[in-house]
């Protein structure tokens, strides 16, 4: 699904903080990246989202090589990738129920065709009656779960979150995990960003990436406890 | 769901208020010279047609001393005259009437009663040579005080300079659309910078560049349309008082603001082609700016 080979990140003329990094992440796998803050584990997510271009090294998603695609072609690809990003991003003039739509709106489906299976996935998330909030009106952990649906809803083969439990409260997190493995058990292939030391230790079964100083150390198990193998199917 | 909803938020931008409101002035300025152009284009036409061989010569009546009779002979003279000589196919009198009809503008209908030239026209074989000093020499001698009018020369002149006018009225509707443009591409920019993490958001879910494009284009076909109809709008008031205060003063009769079919449909293409523009930019600036995203 994703691999990364001798791959290198420097942000304009400063250092490389990102070296020689090499993982693959099966299909169906789930993992955890973590690492102390400003080790990079947000600018790993960014190469993999195809928001930063590595300076050097090769990214294949997909069986793809991502330096030789064309334009409209990585943006295919950003299709099959869900991101729940660090702050949630979403947008505060539109109601939950449409950021939720969002990603099928900008792939031209049809209100009509979607609206069921928006509201259903946020009945999902847990955020059944509140299709019509807004954004600013939600707790972060409410915020989260909006996200979390609109990375999801036009299931992507690969879920990537950042800190998805940065800002809220120790149960919210724990639900939010739940959503995650519930998705992993579908068949969504899932990376974790997180410098929560605690939340990996709760989750022992899912094999962990551990960014140091711009390098990348494989621990945890190394066969993943997933459903490789089964059929995807709607969340 | 609100499927109509802008994903940029554009209502949120209070710094664009004003775009439609200098895209309105400029569509005004280029409003007047485009009827500045048509009206001129309208003279230019009249004038051209008496350009076309016309000479007139004037007999004046040799005050109250001299007998009519006597200006009667040199009328006959003259036109004897004229008519005789090669290049001139005919010299028709103008009847009184005529003749008090042409000076009414400048004398008004006090006129009556003064003593009027006889007014010859002239028709001139077109193309023949024509030497109106030697033509005034010959009538001088026949009929003593009578002048050659020769329009062509100082009708020539007009034309060229309506011309020139006519010119810069184009050249000052291109500007200002070019000026359009360049608005539009700022306050574009200025709506990438302060819409950069929305359009961010949307790029990285999988939105293609001419998705956002489009927003932005839209955006910016209203602001223009809305801006050209407050331009227009302002202009045909404009228009309707100069062409009304013109009337009144009877000055500058050649120059009218008349409803001319073509003038209307230039002003009426104005709008379109200022929401076009505005949206052409738009794009072209939206896309630029996103082509340097990864
Ligand atoms: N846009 C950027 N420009 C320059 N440096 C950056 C940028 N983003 C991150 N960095 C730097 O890269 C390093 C890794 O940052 P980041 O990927 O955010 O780490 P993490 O997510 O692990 O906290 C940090 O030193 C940070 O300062
Ligand atoms: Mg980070």
């Amino acid at each position: 699904m994703v691999r990364f080979e001798n791959v290198g990140l420097r942000y304009g003329s400063g250092p490389e903080i990102l070296r020689s990094i090499d993982f693959h992440l099966p299909e169906g796998s789930f993992h955890f990246l973590t690492g102390p803050s400003g080790a990079g584990k947000s600018s790993l997510l960014k190469l993999i989202y195809l928001a930063l271009r590595p300076t050097r090294g090769r990214i294949a998603l997909f069986g793809r090589d991502v330096q030789a695609l064309p334009r409209d072609e990585l943006t295919t690809l950003r299709r099959r990738i869900g991101i729940v990003f660090q702050n949630f991003r979403l947008l505060d003039h539109f109601t939950a129920i449409d950021n939720v739509a969002l990603p099928l709106r900008i792939k031209g489906a049809k209100r009509k065709e979607v609206e069921g299976h928006v509201g259903e996935l946020l009945a999902w998330v847990g955020l059944g009656g509140q299709d019509e909030a807004y954004p600013p009106t939600m707790s972060d952990g409410e915020k989260q779960r909006v996200a979390i649906a609109r990375a999801v809803i036009g299931r992507p083969s690969v879920l990537l979150a950042d800190e998805p439990t940065g800002n809220i409260d120790p149960e919210q997190g724990i639900r939010i995990l739940h959503l995650f493995e519930e998705l992993n058990k579908l068949g969504t292939t899932v990376l974790i960003a997180t410098h929560d030391q605690s939340l990996v230790s709760r989750y022992k079964h899912h094999p962990v990436l551990r960014l140091e100083r711009g390098e990348l150390k494989r621990i945890g198990p190394t066969r993943t406890v997933s459903a490789r193998g089964r059929a995807r199917a709607e969340p | 769901m609100n499927w109509r909803r802008a994903a940029v938020p554009f209502e949120r931008e209070r710094s664009e208020r004003y775009l439609p409101l200098v895209v309105g002035l400029m569509v005004f300025l280029a409003a007047l010279a485009l009827a500045v152009a048509f009206a001129l284009d309208g003279a230019m036409e009249r004038w051209r047609a008496d350009l076309k061989d016309t000479v007139t010569v004037q007999i004046p009546t040799g005050g109250p001393a001299t007998a009519s009779a006597a200006t009667g002979q040199r009328v006959e003279a003259a036109l004897a005259l004229l008519r005789a000589t090669p290049g001139i196919e005919r010299a028709t009198p103008l009847p009184v009437s005529e003749v008090e009809r042409l000076l009414e503008p400048w004398l008004g209908r006090a006129q009556l009663g003064l003593p009027l030239p006889t007014v010859i026209d002239v028709v001139r074989v077109a193309g023949a040579p024509f030497d109106r000093a030697d033509l005034a020499q010959r009538l001088q001698a026949a009929a003593p005080g009578a002048i050659v009018e020769d329009h062509g020369e100082w009708l020539t002149r007009l034309v060229k300079l309506a011309a020139a006018v006519q010119a810069i009225a184009m050249a000052v509707v291109v500007l200002v659309g070019a000026a359009a443009a360049i608005i539009v591409v700022f306050a574009t920019r200025a709506g990438l910078a302060v819409h950069r993490n929305t359009i961010e958001v949307l790029h990285l879910i999988g939105a293609r560049d001419d998705y956002i494009a489009k927003e932005f284009q839209t955006h910016a076909l209203w602001l223009g349309v809305r801006g050209a109809l407050y331009g227009l709008g302002l202009a045909a008031l404009a228009l309707a008082l100069l062409g009304s205060g013109l009337a009144d003063l009877e000055l500058l009769p050649w120059l009218t603001f008349a409803p001319d079919l073509r003038a209307l449909l230039a002003l009426a293409l104005l709008p379109v082609a200022t929401a076009l523009i505005a949206m052409a930019t738009a794009r072209v600036t939206v896309v630029r700016a996103l082509r340097r995203m990864p």
